[in-house]
């Protein structure tokens, strides 16, 4: 089989549609209409980055000139935003030629340093700690869900918009045909597939897969984070019991964790 | 004092706070005009935007945003002089009653380690969540991280600076050095960002001083004192 040719340019407004699916499967449903308006605004500088491999774009990032204020004074710096790579075409080092070529831009420019905004959980930050970046600082959150299932039909309304857009998408949604109770000593709430749409309902509704026990606070923290959702479970925070499969896939289910 | 809703003639006083604010900071973002404007137009602000007002000159303001999904706190800021009085806290429980109104079904915050607003927002919204959003950097062009730090120092101290980076070497002013540090990029770049101690960079040894006078030390924390209030715009 013949190698496939990579090619790293400049991203054009005529790549939107091709982003769009890069950023969808990467990120979540993002409209094609969000990426022109976002690749027109001065948000998006000239340097925005995409790797291209057999003609098909595959992968992006985006640089932002900033200025940091150190007591005032105006430092620039290369803010790396966008990076992301579509699922297809995941471990084949397209994120770290990107980078390698970003970071020479920045460097070129004369600006001194290069920062970033990720997350503990994103699986990118082993590739920023390889590229010399540190951790600067990071944030603490709070946040109070003050109307639970309300806000848990949101999140699950997006986990369906999500996966029906998605490369893997279709194969998820098969996989993941359970009922699952959450209890709470405040509430309880089941979760179930109904066809191609989550249904989040208050109390406890048949006969349930798959059991998630803890405290309200434990719950929504492992929204969206398999590394939290992993940590409660270890310290017996959070009690989750049910086949190992089901098990397995509420896990992809509610930490967005889809892969591994 | 009076806190209220801000109106679009407070616009230059708002960004009078931001700027006094940076002075004394480690690495809030520069903003320009068209980053203001932009704020003033957000629709997911729209009523939850609130100044405080001394003697007619704004000291203070707290915004926030929230859509059907939830609200968030998104920045409060007050002048430097007022640190240590009660007006970050009456900004914020302001700006809570407001958004409260609106029966979120989520209320969110967030602040960096050493941000005044942190203790605010923990007792203000509680509930503290495992920490996931970091800032990360590296330093690329030595030579160019020197340029930017004889500014900054040269803005924090009188006294000259002489610095080695890599091989590289700039003072921040003419004359004798009241001291001469020789550290690598990266830990010029946390020292400017304040991520990293002086004092503990100097007993691992990653940092070099001479000569090793009480003086020499003293114009060393000069230039790399350590900031309090520690900010930074997502992008």
């Amino acid at each position: 089989m013949p190698k496939p040719r990579v090619v790293i340019r400049l991203a054009t407004q005529r790549d939107a549609p091709a982003l769009t699916r890069v950023f969808r499967d990467a990120y979540g449903p993002i409209p094609t209409a969000a990426i022109r308006r976002w690749m027109r605004s001065k948000d998006c500088r000239k340097d925005f980055l995409v790797a291209v491999v057999d003609g098909v774009v595959a992968s992006s990032v985006n640089i932002q000139y900033r200025e940091l204020l150190i007591d005032g004074v105006p430092i620039r710096t290369g803010g790396i935003a966008g990076v992301a790579t579509h699922g297809a075409y995941r471990h084949r080092g397209l994120a770290t030629r990107l980078m390698k070529e970003a970071l020479r831009r920045i460097r070129d420019r004369g600006v001194s340093n290069a920062s970033l905004f990720t997350g503990f959980n994103l699986p990118a930050i082993r590739i920023y700690r390889r590229f010399g970046y540190s951790e600067v600082s990071a944030w603490r959150s709070f946040e109070d869900v003050r109307r639970p299932m309300e806000w848990m039909k949101g999140r699950f309304a997006f986990r369906g918009r999500w996966l029906r857009t998605a490369s893997y998408g279709k194969r998820i949604l098969d996989d993941l045909n359970r009922r699952v109770l959450i209890e709470t000593p405040a509430w309880r709430a089941t979760v179930s597939l109904d066809g191609r749409t989550f249904k989040v309902r208050a109390g406890r509704r048949g006969r349930p897969d798959v059991v998630m026990r803890g405290a309200p606070d434990a719950v929504f923290s492992c929204f969206g984070d398999h590394l939290i959702f992993d940590r409660l479970v270890r310290q017996g925070k959070l009690r989750v019991t049910g086949a190992p499969d089901a098990v397995r896939a509420w896990r992809m289910l509610l930490t967005l964790r889809w892969r591994g | 004092m009076r806190i209220r809703p801000m109106r679009p003639r407070d616009a230059a006083g708002v960004v009078a706070v931001y700027g006094a604010r940076a002075r004394t900071s480690a690495a809030l973002m520069r903003r320009n005009a068209w980053y203001w404007r932009r704020q003033a137009r957000d629709r997911g602000s729209k009523g939850l935007r609130i100044v405080a007002e001394d003697g007619g000159r704004i000291v203070g303001y707290a915004i926030a945003n929230a859509d059907k999904e939830g609200a968030g706190i998104r920045e409060v800021m007050w002048r430097p002089e007022h640190d240590g009085t009660d007006l970050g806290e009456r900004l914020v429980l302001d700006l809570l009653r407001r958004v409260r109104r609106r029966k979120p079904l989520i209320l969110s915050a967030s602040a960096m380690p050493g941000s005044p607003l942190l203790p605010l927002i923990r007792d203000a919204v509680g509930h503290p969540q495992p920490s996931l959003g970091v800032f990360m950097a590296r330093a690329l062009d030595p030579s160019a991280l020197l340029r930017d730090a004889v500014g900054v120092l040269r803005r924090r101290t009188d006294r000259s600076i002489r610095l080695r980076v890599d091989g590289r070497t700039a003072s921040t002013r003419r004359g004798r050095p009241a001291a001469t540090i020789t550290l690598g990029a990266d830990e010029l770049l946390g020292l400017l960002l304040g991520a990293r101690d002086l004092d503990q960079e100097l007993r691992l040894g990653t940092v070099k001083l001479s000569p090793r006078t009480a003086d020499a030390v003293a114009a060393a924390h000069a230039a790399f004192l350590k900031r309090r209030f520690w900010i930074a715009d997502g992008w």
